[in-house]
């Protein structure tokens, strides 16, 4: 397995996510958010 | 008021025209400088003096007082320096009437500045990049000895120095390893080639560790929108474990404690905060679950009475589980964990927490998790009762323990057991083969006399043969003393004593040799403490201990020539 480093847009991308959301989300949800970004 | 200082008159060399020519020049020179201070160098170009003296005497031309002028100054080379510059020629000299002190360039090697704009050298001996290996046979070199990170103080080799060098070394390797792996990360944009691990890992570097980020298991929040618990939460949460006197979960917290109920619209909201927030107060709270099950304890509840062996010397019995940690699971395919029962694992009433238990009960949930609470039932007996998972640390082994009370009840050294999931969440559940009582003559520990003694035991549980350890099968463990602690903690003179006490004594010349099958060695080893086969194989065929052989042409034979001076 190689190891990989998101850009500043994924991460933002993810923080806004988090910020948007009421609930907890799961590392599934957000690789899943990654993906269809 | 101060008076100019008279410059100096120096001598010159050459004839008495020639001194005379010199004594002006200087004098011209020192004139342009009359304001310098007496070290500080005047220069002059010999073309402008050439000119002065052409203008002042015609009968000579420019280039012939130029010729003249340099072969005159240049002879008195103890007044003037004469300087080749791009501009032409120039005589240099001070009021002192001596050359100047060329400027010596200032050693800024080792100024401040120099030292911070200066990039450190790359050292010839920098460790190389550690490569990644394929996993081979377990290695067990590094549990010979005892842990350095646990010095004994009675011991007489016990060098402070030493101890701190190794953690220095282990700390730049740790450091170095870092630096590795920062470099090796792979900056991506483009997800469709990285694998969801991949992705894993790459957000738990990068994102749980933004501070405006709460993590809590596999669950992600802003930190700022996850609810505070106010101190009077924190003190009824504490005060309803401390009244149900274990560990209870999130759910029971969120409903019992809070008051909300699971149909609310922020009840996720609410759980993955107590679950956070109590992950950060951890002078009181400890978090005791697993994956599935989120347990919250206080950090003075007791649930489990001690045991016969201290926490940390069982943890350092089982640091031999830590050099196969990274093995592939071989639990059951419906994640059922069959194992059989060693003497040391009766006596001490533990489980090891290896590969085929880690894949049952998953790994911590908390990077520092210490410890999770599991709830045992046995349907057999109708009983539960709780048993405590310490995961490994740096030097010491995951177990399990707690069982001791159950494993005296029913179940003999050698015998067969299960253990798995149960249908509630932190539930497991063991189980045996229960066959008709049998009344063997077994091998139990005189506390007492410090004695292993065999003693008529009626079961009720299958054994497995060759792991019980009976008086037709071992007859020599009879008065047999314990190992001293110090020999204990030391496989290879376990491995050492087992042959000496069940070993086939074979005498040629002098010489002894003992003669031992594998199964035998790992039945008896373990009544000292855990040495699962594969350590004992690899004791056996590492050249660091030529007394141990394995036999060419029987995998399962083991000899062991002691030492001739014993």
């Amino acid at each position: 397995m190689k190891r990989v480093q998101l850009s500043e847009q994924h991460i933002t991308y993810l923080l806004t996510i988090l910020r948007s959301s009421d609930r907890p989300k799961t590392t599934a949800e957000l690789i899943e958010a990654l993906r269809s970004q | 008021m101060q008076a100019a200082q008279a410059p100096a008159q120096p001598e010159f060399k050459g004839s008495k025209q020639e001194q005379e020519l010199a004594a002006e020049a200087f004098n011209v020179t020192v004139a342009s400088g009359r304001f310098f201070g007496e070290d500080a160098a005047i220069s002059v170009a010999l073309s402008a003096l050439a000119e002065f003296y052409a203008g002042r005497d015609e009968s000579k031309s420019v280039e012939e007082w130029t010729s003249e002028l340099d072969r005159v100054l240049g002879a008195s080379d103890h007044v003037f320096l004469r300087e080749e510059r791009e501009s032409g020629v120039f005589f240099v000299t001070t009021r002192r009437g001596i050359p100047p002190v060329l400027e010596v360039p200032e050693d800024t090697k080792h100024s401040l500045a120099s030292r911070f704009e200066t990039p450190k050298p790359i050292p010839a001996d920098r460790p190389a990049r550690r490569a990644p290996q394929k996993r081979a046979a377990p290695q067990y070199d590094d549990v010979f000895e005892p842990a350095r990170a646990e010095p004994v103080f009675a011991d007489e080799d016990f060098d402070v120095a030493s101890i701190v060098e190794q953690a220095l070394a282990e700390m730049d390797a740790a450091a170095t390893q870092e630096q590795d792996e920062i470099v090796e990360a792979e900056a991506v944009s483009d997800l469709s080639e990285v694998s969801d691990d991949e992705i894993r890992v790459a957000l738990l570097q990068q994102l749980a560790t933004d501070f405006s980020v709460a993590k809590f298991g596999d669950e992600w929040m802003a930190e700022d929108k996850v609810p505070r618990l106010s101190r009077g939460d924190s003190r009824r949460i504490r005060d309803y474990v401390a009244e149900r006197g274990e560990p209870v979960t999130d759910v029971a917290i969120v409903q019992e404690v809070l008051g909300i109920r699971p149909n609310a619209q922020e009840y996720d909201l609410h759980r993955f905060a107590v679950n956070f927030r109590l992950s950060r107060e951890s002078r009181e709270f400890e978090f005791v679950g697993l994956q599935s099950n989120s347990l919250w304890s206080t950090t003075d509840l007791s649930l489990l009475a001690p045991s016969k062996r201290r926490p940390a010397e069982i943890g350092q019995d089982y640091r031999v589980l830590l050099v196969d940690s990274d093995d592939e699971a071989e639990a059951g395919d419906e994640g059922v964990i069959e194992h059989v029962l060693t003497f040391y694992e009766h006596a001490n009433g533990v489980l090891p927490y290896d590969s085929n238990v880690r894949a049952v009960l998953g790994g911590p949930v908390l990077p520092d998790q210490r410890a999770a609470v599991l709830r045992i039932e046995s349907p057999q007996n109708h009983e539960s009762f709780y048993v405590e998972l310490r995961f490994p640390t740096g030097n010491r082994g995951g177990y399990l323990f707690g069982f001791e009370e159950f494993f005296k009840e029913h179940l003999v050294p050698g015998a067969f057991l299960s253990l798995e999931r149960g249908e509630e969440p932190g539930v497991y559940l063991i189980e045996y083969l229960p066959v008709s009582g049998q009344d063997r003559k077994i091998l139990t520990l005189d506390e007492k006399k410090h004695r292993f003694k065999f003693e008529t035991a009626t079961f009720y549980c299958a054994p497995d043969e060759d792991m019980l350890l009976t008086e037709n099968r071992f007859p020599k463990l009879e008065g047999a003393t314990p190992l001293d602690d110090r020999s204990r903690r030391r496989p290879e003179d376990v491995l050492a004593a087992t042959f000496e006490r069940i070993g086939e004594l074979d005498e040629q010349d002098g010489q002894r040799r003992y003669m031992a099958m594998l199964d035998e060695l790992f039945c008896v080893a373990n009544i000292e403490r855990p040495m699962p086969a594969s350590l004992i194989r690899q004791i056996a065929s590492s050249a660091d201990h030529p007394a141990f052989t394995v036999d060419p042409e029987a995998d399962d034979v083991i000899y062991y020539e002691p030492p001739a001076s014993e």
